[in-house]
């Protein structure tokens, strides 16, 4: 099980690989690392390096999210992206590109990394009872979702679950559930981001073939939204569990 | 726009050497315990920060996280103030708002006379006029004004025992 201090050296590892755009993982780790940081400072209680890590997150994510849309995009069997919406991808993660060495080759990126390398080891009895209010922060987005079940909602709940996790992980506590949820929820998750990223598409070019895809695609979120709910024993149908459209 | 010039608090020596052993010093009990004082005393004066910059060491950390129940903005990591006062720790300050600085000796007093006095003695006596302005761990300077070399006024200088009383 990973420490802090073997997530900063991680994040580090993959700064050069971030940064040269030779492997989608490199960003991909540098936003893991960011994430799973942001938890331990949540254990620690720290209110300190909280938006630091927001930033590298924000930044590497873009980067990632382009990539994703691109190399593994979350289309219907048999269908390819439309070129003009290939190509805007393409422009965007370009531009996207273009900003990553001002973060993460900057004065600002190595004050974060010896930061992170300077965190206290966590009080096993204080993270503990952090690690009980993101229960209950978990439970809460659960309830909200039940109640309001929206894609926003769901995000919500993923997004409480991945922090619970990943909190779980740095008190080496089973995580079994959290990952087999966050599975299912994964892929509805890359959906949600690559219509967000068509959306921005149309908003520019509304043309023909990204319409169709994108009315194919939201067909497709109300399946994986159903079935989502599903693995999370809410049913759909019941009184205040019917997908928002 | 306001200023608060913040030294770290009392910290424990280094277990070791070199730099990496400094930067993960970490605050004293009886630093942390005093340093609460001085963040209620501020929080008395009326005292609430749009943004905290921090040195990345580990006991600037620590006493930016105790002055950040003051902080209604966001927090920021500098490595700017873990080095001599420069043109690239002023461009991190905006013009607007109230900022606290999180930092060390001699540095922070080097920028105080910097803030005050600016360079009409020369930059070689930068060093020379940080030594007229007793720093303690845990003290705090507030300025106010413009972020530039001889563009604040010092409306105080508080070392950590007024806030002790």
């Amino acid at each position: 099980m990973k420490d802090a201090r073997a997530w900063m050296a991680h994040l580090r590892a993959h700064l050069p690989l971030a940064l040269s755009g030779e492997d989608p993982e490199g960003v991909h780790q540098v936003r893991v690392a960011g994430r799973r940081l942001r938890v331990y400072l949540d254990l620690l209680g720290y209110r300190v390096l909280r938006e630091d890590l927001r930033r590298l997150v924000r930044g590497a994510g873009r980067v990632r999210d382009l990539e994703v849309a691109l190399t593994a995009p979350p289309l219907p069997e048999g269908a390819s992206l439309p070129p003009g919406l290939k190509a805007h991808l393409e422009r965007e993660l370009a531009q996207a590109r273009a900003l990553l060495p001002a973060l993460l080759a900057s004065p600002w990126m190595e004050a974060l990394l010896r930061a992170l390398a300077a965190l206290p080891p966590l009080e096993r009895p204080r993270a503990k009872a952090r690690l009980a209010r993101l229960e209950a922060q978990t439970r809460k987005r659960l309830r909200d979702l039940r109640q309001n079940p929206t894609p926003e909602a769901l995000h919500a709940y993923r997004r409480a679950l991945r922090r619970l996790r990943y909190a779980k992980e740095f008190l080496g506590l089973p995580t079994k559930r959290e990952r087999a949820l966050q599975e299912v929820l994964g892929g509805l998750n890359d959906l949600e981001v690559f219509l967000g990223l068509l959306a921005d598409y149309l908003a520019q070019s509304p043309e023909e073939e990204a319409l169709a895809l994108r009315e194919a695609l939201l067909v497709e979120r109300q399946a994986r939204f159903r079935e989502a709910l599903e693995a999370l024993g809410l049913r759909p149908g019941e009184a205040g569990v019917e997908p928002a459209s | 726009m306001e200023l608060l010039l913040v030294r770290h608090a009392l910290a424990l020596p280094p277990e070791g050497e070199g730099e990496e052993a400094d930067d993960l010093r970490p605050l004293a009990p009886k630093g942390v315990k005093r340093f609460r004082k001085v963040v209620r005393g501020l929080e008395a004066l009326g005292v609430r920060l749009d943004l905290i910059l921090t040195s990345p060491k580990r006991r600037a950390l620590e006493t930016a996280e105790l002055l950040s129940r003051l902080l209604d903005g966001e927090s920021r990591v500098s490595p700017h103030l873990a080095a001599s006062p420069s043109e690239a720790l002023l461009g991190e300050i905006p013009e607007e708002g109230r900022v606290a600085l999180v930092g060390h000796e001699p540095y922070l007093s080097q920028f105080l006379g910097w803030l005050l006095l600016g360079d009409y003695m020369g930059a070689s006596t930068r060093e020379g006029l940080g030594e007229r302005f007793l720093f303690k761990k845990g003290g705090v300077a507030w300025l106010e004004g413009s972020p530039r070399p001889g563009g604040m006024v010092l409306k105080a200088l508080f070392p950590p025992k007024v806030f002790r009383i």
